[in-house]
């Protein structure tokens, strides 16, 4: 079986080589972006099996990716959307989750250790997708 | 608004006031005076509805010059010009502020080489009539005009103006109310003083009184105006200034996070990679056993981990602090069953009861269910019995428990635990009023010393209390908050007082209990 694909869009250098050396030590075949634009590309061609969006970014932030992939859906179609996050309780969640383009959780990356991001991404990974 | 809604109240209440003030008036001058003529009676009606019904300050004055000419018919006797003037202690002058509307008075706008409004007499021109009328607080009367209007404008002047408008005598009444001198009334007329009866001196005096009490209400209006309006601004002002506090805070805090994370995120992947992780959290993470981390540097880091999880833990609790404050913490009330309630945040702490060997006791029994917002209680919750794991040595019980006494259900949380010197409870809910301040006591307690504090004002916007008691030094301590049954009075004042959700509004952030 090939490994999932996962696709993390985050702009913070740290946070995302970090992020990508977990996720490829645990086996998955995974794609970066450093902004939304960047982020944005990667999602329309799709064929990843999750895709982990940071919200707030420059250029273009997650809000605005998703209302891009609303009016212009993915050529091939992806997993689903989680939002990775340092916002909380923002009003922006309801407006991702409101678009109805596949956002099926959110993370506040403060609240988890890499090894709680893990356990997330298996989860998502092995719901059913409906 | 509260400040407004008793500015409303009170404005009613002298309206009211006033109104009763100026029939009893009436009816006093009608004893003594009778017996009027039913103009008159229904001219001083006219100025009751002025005051009753006017609460714009100008429009009254205006009715209040005007009335006595038109509903009285004094034009055919002689009355020419009736002019009101207000005193303004600020400025220390005499302001015209109303004038009739009569033909003379037209020509007279017409010719001043002031604008009416503009005619201010200084209040130390003991030479003005005026002046002299409200000083003396007496009635004064002269044939030249130009004596209540020096030196606002020349005598020359007046005089030549005078001759034109065929105007012989002026009247000085001071309007009074309440025994304090608000401003003069003057009647110019085109008859000698002499040929002035005696009824129309009585007239004229009682008319005097209403446009006193008239003008006072007019001007509490006006004050109350100005007051409500400048409440109002800063009150719009406050608001802004709060939503910007807020922002501010919750793109700071957002702007923390960021590298938080990374340090939090980094030191994990040592400790885990080649190292032991502090909390027993649990990892898919394949962890290196072949390099163990030299003591000292697992110390190091261990210590590192546990404090910017701490920080994190602070950023959040500010948050919430900020926001409980500013009141953008909505209730979404529902029924609550307390026990329950406490039975899953049990289930939360568990784990970190048994790493201590703690005993957790419930007491099962059925209890009236509260209203309250279950997530702000949970978090009131998880506060109490994570303090109470926190100062409880190993081998304690934790004990929660339930007392019904209408309106309330009052839950305890007792430990076996440090205790509390009396002297030291009023602080305990204080921000930052963690007891021993140092930084290992407050590092080894893992908490933020906001925990309290918070609590504290989740139970007290539930319209509930919270209470600590202890029987002294290692001998526990006893948390005691209280909730209102549902369908009791205070649950109604509740429901109705609670701060709704908005746009502004937003949710508590999530702490992490550590029990270290």
């Amino acid at each position: 079986m090939n490994p999932k694909k996962i696709l993390l869009v985050e702009d913070d250098q740290f946070t995302r080589e970090l992020y990508e050396e977990v996720l490829k030590d645990a086996g998955f075949d995974t794609t970066t972006a450093v902004n939304g634009e960047e982020g944005l590309s990667h999602i329309q061609e799709g064929g990843f099996d999750l895709i982990l969006l940071d919200v707030m970014m420059p250029k273009m932030d997650g809000l605005e990716v998703l209302r891009s992939l609303r009016n212009e859906p993915p050529k091939t179609n992806n997993g689903p959307i989680v939002l990775l996050t340092n916002l909380t309780n923002d009003p922006v969640f309801n407006s991702a989750y409101g678009l109805n383009v596949g956002v099926k959780d959110h993370i506040v990356k403060s609240d988890i250790t890499p090894g709680d991001l893990l356990i997330k991404v298996k989860k998502f990974l092995e719901e059913p997708q409906s | 608004m509260p400040g407004l809604q008793f500015l409303a109240a009170s404005l009613s209440v002298l309206l009211i006031a006033g109104a009763f003030a100026l029939l009893g008036y009436i009816i006093v001058k009608l004893k003594t005076r009778s017996p009027y003529s039913k103009s008159t009676f229904e001219a001083i009606w006219e100025i009751e509805k002025v005051v009753l019904e006017t609460t714009d300050f100008d429009e009254a004055t205006h009715k209040v010059v005007n009335i006595i000419l038109t509903q009285l018919g004094y034009l055919k006797y002689g009355y020419q010009v009736i002019v009101l003037t207000l005193l303004d202690q600020q400025k220390g002058v005499l302001k015209r502020i109303a004038i009739s509307e009569t033909e003379a008075a037209g020509k007279f706008l017409k010719a001043s080489p002031i604008p009416f409004q503009n005619i201010e007499i200084p209040l130390t021109s003991n030479e003005n009539l005026s002046v002299k009328a409200i000083s003396d607080k007496q009635i004064k009367v002269t044939d030249k005009v130009a004596d209540v209007l020096y030196p606002a404008l020349s005598r020359k002047w007046v005089e030549d103006f005078q001759k034109q408008l065929g105007i012989k005598t002026s009247i000085v009444f001071p309007v009074t109310a309440k025994e304090k001198v608000l401003g003069a009334l003057i009647f110019s007329l085109n008859k000698e003083r002499s040929l002035m009866k005696p009824e129309e001196w009585t007239i004229l005096e009682s008319f005097v009184g209403s446009v006193g009490i008239a003008l006072d209400n007019a001007l509490l209006f006006k004050s109350l105006k100005s007051t409500t309006e400048q409440l109002a601004f800063a009150n719009t002002r406050l608001k802004e200034l709060d939503k910007l506090k807020d922002d501010f805070v919750s793109v700071a805090s957002h702007e923390l996070r960021t590298p938080m994370t990374a340090i939090k995120s980094y030191l994990w992947m040592g400790l885990n990679k080649y190292g032991k992780l502090p909390t027993k959290a649990k990892s898919d993470l394949k962890s290196n056993g072949q390099t163990k981390l030299p003591e000292d540097l697992q110390k190091y880091m261990s210590r590192a981990y546990i404090s910017v999880e701490r920080l994190i833990n602070l950023v959040n609790d500010m948050l919430n602090i900020s926001r409980i404050e500013s009141g953008r913490i909505a209730l979404r009330l529902t029924d609550v069953d307390l026990v329950q309630l406490a039975n899953d945040v049990i289930d939360e702490v568990k784990a970190k009861a048994a790493e201590k060997d703690i005993k957790l006791k419930l007491n099962v029994h059925i209890y009236p269910k509260v209203l309250a917002d279950p997530d702000k209680i949970h978090e009131v919750y998880l506060n109490l019995i994570g303090n109470a794991l926190k100062f409880t040595s190993t081998g304690g019980t934790v004990t929660v428990d339930f007392k019904e006494k209408l309106p309330f259900i009052y839950v305890s949380i007792t430990d076996t635990g440090v205790g509390i010197h009396k002297e030291d409870i009023s602080r305990l809910f204080t921000k930052f009023g963690r007891l021993d301040n140092s930084y290992v006591a407050s590092a080894s307690s893992g908490g933020t010393g906001l925990g309290l504090f918070i609590s504290k004002s989740l139970v007290e916007i539930h319209k509930g209390t919270i209470l600590a008691t202890s029987e002294g030094e290692n001998r526990g301590t006893t948390f005691t908050f209280s909730l209102p049954i549902i369908g009791t009075e205070i649950a109604t004042k509740l429901h109705h007082d609670a701060p709704q959700e908005t746009a502004d509004t937003k949710d508590l952030e999530k702490t992490s209990v550590n029990v270290i």
